[in-house]
């Protein structure tokens, strides 16, 4: 997987507990094409807190372009941002 | 087993924050196994380094010379501009990690904690075992280094921790202080500045053991009460709680300005704006002041101070700028001034106050006053400023750090 860090849309739904779970997210391409990739399923959720800002690492699988692939995508609390760390 | 405090430090603060925070949002590069600092906008010419990877200080870089400096030392320099609300939030992350251990800790700056660990023994262990998983905590979780001092009392568990760093665990306990403490340099006493350190090497001491065989009078006469405080350090001896509240004796606001400041209207409208953000925080505070003083630094780094005494104590943004001003204007000849600043002191609650037959005004303008603290209190302090301000590249409240009044500055007094 490589690193790409990048804000993306996302839709999510949130547990009464407020444990949030990422649905699916809207990708930019570098040719201003998006794509919309769905998570099929959350394989991992873990929480950081590095230099004192709470993240959620989410480590999920979906299919890209046809094909099932894995990817990380990280919540921000602090920020209220989702991000696509690896794909 | 007696009391046992510890002294955590961060390393090289500033720099470790900024680089996890990096590495957390992608970066691959980790600031802190290159030669980088963290300092001010070299392009607004008000850069200093603030802090430098331990790569950076092999090349010569000091903390608080010029960007430009820096650069001449080391020019593949990498340079970070600050961000301090991240560091209050990494602050803050260190001290809620801390208070697992004890519900009795000091922030004494930043990145420096004290934390009562006495009663903590029983649950946690031996010091030195539970300081060593404090500081793996802290490196794991956090993602930053500390170095932990280990002692009876908060000065020498602060002097522990400047031992060799980073990322250790280091015991100063009394009986150890003749062998670990008195060799080493005057300088590193804690409280021993560059100026008592000339004074103290003029009269042949050389290292704190020569300052604590010292007759403690000879230091009194010389220093008064900082000289028997000195000899108290020298010894080991310090007993002050941790966590003990130290009242607030004054309150003062600067700022390095980016360009030289000739222009009388300038300079006034800088006070100005310097004495919007003081006044706020007086009244937030709840006091009133006695005593405001004005102080600058002029381009070739000449320094001046003036103060009064006012009739009665205000709390008035107006009054407070308006004797700055006239302060100002007794010392400066309109030499290029590149920093000034205004404190107030000798503070008195405000809950009642002398009215002066001079006066008339007062209550009016503490409404004004008041009014203007809730608007910013509400929708943020760049919601109202007055018009002088407009188009003349002068924020209209300066000092301290990005607006967080809460952003703990060193402090001298344990």
């Amino acid at each position: 997987m490589k690193t790409i860090m990048r804000p993306v849309e996302t839709l999510f739904w949130m547990e009464t507990d407020g444990k949030l779970n990422p649905l699916r997210f809207r990708l930019e391409g570098q040719d201003g094409e998006s794509i919309v990739i769905r998570v099929e399923r959350i394989l991992s959720r873990t929480e950081e807190r590095r230099a004192g800002n709470p993240l959620v690492i989410y480590g999920c699988q979906g299919e890209v372009q046809g094909r099932m692939r894995r990817f990380e995508l990280r919540y921000e609390i602090r920020a209220c941002t989702w991000y696509l760390y690896k794909i | 087993m007696g009391r046992v405090v510890f002294h955590i430090d961060v390393n090289s603060a500033y720099l470790s924050w900024e680089s996890v925070w990096r590495l957390q949002h992608g970066d691959t590069v980790d600031l802190r196994d290159h030669p980088s600092v963290v300092g001010g906008d070299e392009e607004k010419r008000h850069g200093i380094v603030l802090a430098k990877s331990i790569p950076a200080k092999r090349l010569g870089v000091k903390t608080g010379e010029t960007l430009m400096e820096a650069r001449q030392k080391a020019p593949g320099l990498i340079m970070v501009s600050p961000h301090y609300d991240l560091y209050m939030a990494c602050s803050g992350a260190m001290r809620d990690v801390l208070s697992d251990y004890s519900p009795a800790v000091q922030q004494f700056s930043i990145d420096e904690m004290f934390l009562e660990y006495t009663g903590a023994k029983a649950l946690y262990g031996p010091p030195e075992k539970a300081a060593n998983d404090l500081r793996e905590r802290i490196k794991k979780e956090l993602g930053f280094t500390v170095n932990v001092g280990i002692s009876e009392n908060k000065l020498l568990a602060k002097m522990a921790s400047e031992f060799q760093k980073p990322d250790k665990v280091h015991t100063l306990w009394e009986r150890e202080v003749p062998h670990k403490m008195w060799p080493l340099p005057i300088g590193e006493l804690f409280m021993v500045g560059m100026r008592t350190e000339i004074k103290l090497r003029r009269r042949g001491i050389e290292t704190i053991g020569q300052l604590a065989a010292m007759e403690p009078d000879t230091l009194k006469s010389w220093f008064g009460k900082y000289g028997t405080m000195l000899w108290q350090y020298a010894n080991g001896r310090e007993c002050s709680d941790v966590g003990a509240w130290t009242p607030v004796k004054g309150i003062g606001n600067s700022a390095t300005i980016p360009f030289d400041v000739t222009d009388t209207d300038e300079a006034e409208r800088i006070l100005l704006a310097l004495s919007e953000t003081v006044a706020l925080r007086l009244r937030a505070h709840g006091s009133c002041a006695r005593l405001v003083s004005v102080y600058g630094r002029t381009h070739d780094f000449r320094g001046f101070q003036r103060q009064h005494m006012f009739h009665s104590p205000t709390d008035h943004t107006g009054e407070i700028h308006r004797r700055a001003t006239r302060l100002l204007h007794e010392v400066w000849e309109g030499q290029p001034l590149r920093h000034m600043g205004v404190r107030v002191s000798e503070l008195v609650s405000n809950d009642s106050w002398q009215c002066s037959l001079f006066e008339s005004e007062r209550e009016r303008e503490r409404a004004l006053d008041r009014a203007v603290d809730t608007v910013r209190g509400k929708y943020g302090p760049g919601a109202l400023f007055r018009s002088c301000f407009l188009h003349t590249g002068i924020a209209p409240l300066m000092g301290g750090v990005s607006g967080e009044d809460d952003y703990p500055m060193m402090k001298s007094l344990l």
